[in-house]
């Protein structure tokens, strides 16, 4: 078989504060093939976000992580910065949730796209305008020409998202994070920017690993989900397996108390109680609080992430069963 | 104006006519300040006890409507009229008696509250400007029972803003909100912020005490599944403009005008069955300026049945028979005969 685009092998995650260690991502392991849309959904605080900040070396200095994260063939975790830098921003590449904080205010569109293409590509001026006009042309600017000399601000949100979108395949990624890529738009362009990712995905391969909180975003555009609660997988599956048949109680509350305009008004129903913040000791199943289905071993043993019944995979002492899942 | 609403004629609910909010936005020394529209002329009701619900995107105005009902935007035109009484006309003092009956619910829980107040005093807050005939064990009485309402255990009442959740301080703007029992309570993006699993528990919560206060409720936001959970009626707002109301049920049935039908068809599911094989494409272009709205109807940049008379003219409101009122030249075609809406201009 094929060795994955990335592999990631119990990879944990912890930041030293003042208030104690704070375990971020506890003991995950998951792989992205090449050309997939993996889908990494979570709650604030839930470890999401920092699974691919370890993975990419972006972490604050006081964060430590350990285990193993494979990106064609090379183990990222403590590689040096001269060959991350190498990776990132050329075969990994980024789309954050907020264009506007990661743009430069004061320089025009082309400039902070020539630079990049210079820097990594190697283009003279020319070449990287020319080439600036394409990506801006690929990801449907309209009227790109006069857009490459307007700055930042000068565009709509969407417009703003799809020029970082320009930038992180303007070196030929083959895999694309994003987190939270369409939180920050309306829900008439989020659309549009998802329909992006997936015909980047489909026409140019490129895998992406798409974070958010947003079920009906994972819907609309992954193969697979993982879902994460306080830094463990607590679910794996494919997207219908998950969303159509959750097994795991935090998949099924998530979907629950998620108002779906697909579904009858009386469905909303919410998880009691609140995510833990981190600092918690861990032990046992750390959705036990909340979970209506929890029993004394779900409190005392770590459920490990297996698959029980059929494919998908959930850690889970007492998961639910086809026919106890939301109904679709 | 005609009112269709079943608050007509009574004096108890709001009733909004002609709401516009106009901004001046300043170019520099020496040139002209832009005008931007927030608002023009928008008319809505709230009867007692009724939700409605206000959808719109970035520069729908929505959130100047907020702010202009608790007099934190002054109007360009228009009245505001709660219970029988124009507060936008109002003297500061016969304001500050009417206030406590209308509060408001923040987007952000944790920037609305002092971070050096505890709990119990931030709740109290507003019976010691309100209620200064209640004694401390009066008032304490009214916060630990506000407090139970909202769903937080009386041993919040001495934690401080940064030790509770997002959830948590929601909750307790919630009961600031309600502790002067007021009888409309505006609620601006109150859910957005928050994540999902607390979401549903803080919109259940509004839903409930909405039912057990006989609030009626104003609930702006973005998001138009929020929206049909805790609205009776709806109003559609595009850039500064109400484009459609209806009765809930009649919106998400029959949407007649082609911005609502775009908004509810760009709302994803949560089921992947839905979002691949009945997906309409999703409409184009970017929500314009509001600095520099389109001519016409506002949508018609965007819409997919504009026709020439769009780009000149913008749509009256008109009334149709189910309840519903649309402001489309194209879709209110389907509207015979002509509505009683053109008896308009002669009262």
């Amino acid at each position: 078989m094929k060795e994955p685009l990335l592999c990631v092998d119990n990879l944990t995650t912890r930041f030293t504060t003042s208030s104690g260690t704070v375990l971020a991502v506890d003991r995950v392991s998951f792989s992205i093939s090449r050309g997939e849309v993996l889908g990494i959904v979570g709650e604030s605080g839930s470890g999401k976000s920092q699974i691919f900040m370890s993975i990419a070396g972006l972490l604050p200095p006081n964060g430590q992580v350990s285990g193993e994260a494979r990106f064609l063939g090379r183990n990222l975790i403590g590689a040096d910065e001269s060959e991350l830098n190498r990776i990132r921003g050329r075969a990994l590449a980024f789309v954050f949730q907020d264009p506007m904080t990661a743009l430069h205010p004061f320089r025009t569109i082309a400039s902070q796209l020539t630079e990049m293409l210079r820097l990594h590509r190697g283009l003279d001026h020319g070449a990287a305008r020319a080439e600036a006009l394409r990506l801006l042309d690929r990801v449907h600017i309209p009227d790109a020409k006069r857009r490459l000399d307007m700055y930042p601000h000068e565009l709509s949100g969407g417009m703003r998202q799809r020029v970082m979108i320009a930038m992180s395949i303007s070196c030929n990624p083959r895999l694309l994070i994003a987190d939270e890529p369409t939180t920050a738009l309306d829900v008439t362009v989020q659309l549009q920017v998802l329909d992006l990712l997936d015909e980047l995905r489909r026409d140019e391969g490129i895998a992406i690993a798409l974070i958010t909180h947003d079920m009906g975003v994972v819907s609309r555009l992954s193969d697979r989900v993982i879902v994460i609660y306080a830094g463990n997988i607590v679910e794996e599956g494919t997207t219908e397996e998950v969303l159509l048949s959750p097994t795991h109680p935090y998949t099924q509350g998530l979907l629950a108390s998620m108002p779906d305009l697909y579904r009858p008004l009386s469905a909303l129903s919410p998880i009691p109680g609140y995510p833990p913040d981190g600092r918690q000791a861990r032990k046992g199943c750390m959705f036990a609080p909340r979970c209506s289905r929890a029993q004394n071993v779900c409190r005392d043993v770590f459920p490990e992430l297996t698959a029980r019944t059929g494919r998908q995979r959930q850690a889970c002492h007492f998961p639910i069963s086809g026919s106890q899942g939301l109904a679709s | 104006m005609i009112n269709m609403s079943p608050s007509e004629g009574s004096e108890e609910g709001l009733r909004v006519r002609n709401l516009s909010v106009t901004y001046r936005i300043s170019r520099g020394p020496f040139r002209r300040p832009d005008e931007l529209r927030a608002l023009r002329d928008v008319d809505l009701d709230i009867a007692p006890g009724r939700s409605l619900g206000v959808v719109g995107e970035s520069g729908s105005g929505k959130s100047s409507m907020a702010r202009a009902f608790l007099r934190l935007q002054s109007l360009s035109g228009g009245k505001i009229v709660w219970r029988g009484h124009d507060i936008t006309q109002m003297t500061e003092e016969a304001f500050r008696h009417m206030r406590p009956d209308i509060q408001m619910v923040f987007q952000d829980p944790l920037a609305s509250l002092n971070p050096r107040m505890q709990v119990a005093d931030l709740i109290a807050e507003p019976l010691l400007t309100h209620r200064r005939d209640l004694g401390k064990v009066e008032r304490r009485k009214i916060v630990i029972e506000t407090m139970g309402r909202v769903g937080l255990r009386p041993e919040f009442a001495e934690r401080y803003p940064h030790q509770l959740s997002g959830g948590q301080a929601q909750r307790v703007g919630i009961a600031r909100a309600i502790v002067l029992s007021p009888k409309l309570l505006i609620c601006d993006e109150a859910v957005s912020a928050l994540d999902v699993s607390v979401q549903a528990q803080v919109l259940t919560l509004l839903k409930q005490l909405q039912e057990e206060m006989g609030l009626s409720l104003l609930f702006i936001s973005h998001d138009l599944a929020v929206v049909r959970y805790v609205s009776d009626d709806i109003i559609v707002l595009y850039l500064g403009r109400l484009v459609e109301y209806a009765p809930r049920d009649i919106l998400f049935e029959n949407p007649r005008h082609p911005y609502t039908r775009a908004l509810i068809s760009s709302v994803l599911s949560s089921n992947p069955r839905i979002e691949r094989e009945h997906r309409s494409p999703p409409i184009g272009g970017d929500i314009p300026s509001p600095i520099n709205p389109p001519s016409g109807c506002p949508f018609h940049t965007r819409c997919p049945i504009a026709e020439a008379i769009c780009r000149e003219k913008m749509p009256e409101l008109r009334h149709w028979p189910d309840g519903a009122r649309v402001a489309c030249h194209v879709a209110n075609r389907g509207l015979v005969p002509p509505s009683e809406t053109t008896l308009k201009g002669m009262q």
